[in-house]
This record gives structure tokens, C-alpha cells and sequence, in this order.
């Protein structure tokens, strides 16, 4: 059974490894377009216009800090899955309210 | 040749078991190595396939980061960073140990904070009405006039 072992992780590195190459490629090449990632919505007289969001850009600099932050306590440690503190979930669970009340405010409630 | 194809793999597998049976051991141990092995490659053919079929563009993946705007979301990239990374986690855990590990709560928390903030930044766009364009909502057409009572 351990060949069968050998086999299935050979299969599941290739296929998740095979699709997250295939997902940053698309990325890189500009097939999966990020334009506008860091520009939001906001509302005015003559319809909808896009500006750069600092909600959105806190929220990227966090996700990307904390996906660093994770995968380094995976390869320190591989055998559980890392420990996520209190304190990181509530500076996450913060950034996110902060660009969803940034969004809210800007698509909803400006100028009405 | 669709059908020779399948002829041949059919055989194969016609072949492959009788080879399986009058191999010398247990047939019951044989039998649970033939459908480990026969559920990988299936799985990992199934895969495959998808996989050929993003990167030669017939599963388009050119709208996988956008919103209703026409521009890329944040909380969709967000969802995908933390999918691929808990993804990568969860197989690297159950190759090192053998078995499924128990995924934690604040794990869970993690994906749910994500998935919560995409719903929500959805709803969001879908209240204000943002369709991506400055023009105002089409009016309704005039209901049709009613036929003159006899």
C-alpha cells in the first residue's frame, strides 16, 4: 500500500501544484486581469468612477503578510496545521471591516 | 478512434485483471491495491484534464479575480491567496501524517472571515446597483392601452 501512498502524493503535487501554476501563469501573463485591484467604487453626480481604495490596499498588504506569516509556520513546522493567534484573526476580521466599510460608504451612502 | 481507444483500454484493463488474479497472495489484499491504484489514476486523469483544459484556455479563467464592475475584486483575490494556501496545507498534512488531519477552528475562522467578506462585498455592489456603467436605470415601457370597453 505504500506505492499506492507514493503514487496518490505524486499525483496530488502535480495536480494542486499543476493548478496553482496554471492560476499565477494567467496572472503573470495578464490573462486573469488585476487591473482596478487597488482602484474602488465610488459613487457621484454623473454615475460610478473608480479611485485608488486605501481600504483595498490595506487589505492586500494584510493578506499577503498573513499568507507569508502562515506558509512559514507550515514549512516550520509540517506536521499540524499552524496555530492562527486571536490576534492575527481580530487584524484580519479589522482590515476587513475596514474595506467593506469603506465599499458600504462609498457605493451606498455617498451622495445621496 | 474514439472507439479504438476505448477497445484498447478496455483490454488493457480485461488483461490487467486476470494478470491481478493469478498473481501468487491474497486476493483480497490484491483487490484493495488494484482499486487504490485504479481510484488514483482515475482521479489524477480526472484532474488532468481539467488542468489541460485551463491552460489551453477551454475552461476560461480570464474572469476568475473579476466583479460585476469589469474590474479585479479584492475579496475574490483575497478568497483565492487563503484557498491556495490552506489547499497547500491540507495536502502537505496529509502526506507527512497518512491520515486527515482535524482541521482547526480558527482555520476555519480564516476561510470563513474570507468567504464572509466576498459575500458581503457582493451584496454590497449588487445594493448600490453598480453595473459598471455611469448610465441611469432604463425606465419601464408604457403598459399598452386597454381596448375600448363595447
Amino acid at each position: 500500500m505504500q506505492s499506492v501512498a507514493a503514487l496518490a502524493y505524486l499525483a496530488g503535487t502535480i495536480l494542486i501544484g499543476g493548478f496553482m501554476g496554471i492560476v499565477l501563469w494567467k496572472i503573470l501573463t495578464l490573462r486573469i486581469s488585476l487591473g482596478d485591484l487597488l482602484r474602488g467604487d465610488s459613487r457621484n453626480a454623473s454615475g460610478y468612477s473608480t479611485g485608488f481604495s486605501p481600504g483595498r490596499a490595506q487589505l492586500l498588504i494584510v493578506t499577503l503578510l498573513f499568507a507569508g506569516y502562515y506558509l512559514a509556520q507550515l514549512i516550520s513546522n509540517p506536521s499540524a496545521f499552524p496555530h492562527v493567534p486571536d490576534a492575527v484573526l481580530a487584524v484580519l476580521g479589522g482590515s476587513q471591516a475596514t474595506y467593506l466599510g469603506g465599499k458600504a460608504y462609498a457605493l451606498l451612502f455617498k451622495n445621496r | 478512434m474514439k472507439d479504438r481507444v476505448g477497445w484498447i483500454a478496455l483490454t488493457l484493463a480485461v488483461v490487467g485483471g486476470l494478470v491481478l488474479y493469478f498473481i501468487p497472495g491474497d486476493h483480497t489484499a490484491k483487490l484493495v491495491i488494484a482499486a487504490g491504484y485504479a481510484a488514483v489514476v482515475l482521479i489524477f486523469f480526472y484532474g488532468l484534464i481539467v488542468l489541460i483544459m485551463m491552460a489551453t484556455g477551454s475552461i476560461d479563467l480570464s474572469q476568475l479575480l473579476e466583479d460585476d464592475t469589469g474590474g479585479a475584486s479584492m475579496s475574490r483575490f483575497q478568497l483565492l491567496i487563503f484557498t491556495f494556501v490552506i489547499a497547500l496545507s491540507f495536502f502537505v498534512l496529509v502526506a507527512k501524517t497518512g491520515t486527515l488531519p482535524q482541521v482547526p477552528a480558527d482555520v476555519l475562522a480564516l476561510l470563513g472571515i474570507s468567504a464572509t467578506t466576498y459575500g458581503v462585498s457582493k451584496g454590497i455592489s449588487a445594493g448600490s446597483g453598480s453595473s459598471g456603467t455611469s448610465n441611469p436605470p432604463a425606465t419601464p415601457p408604457a403598459p399598452a392601452p386597454k381596448p375600448p370597453t363595447p
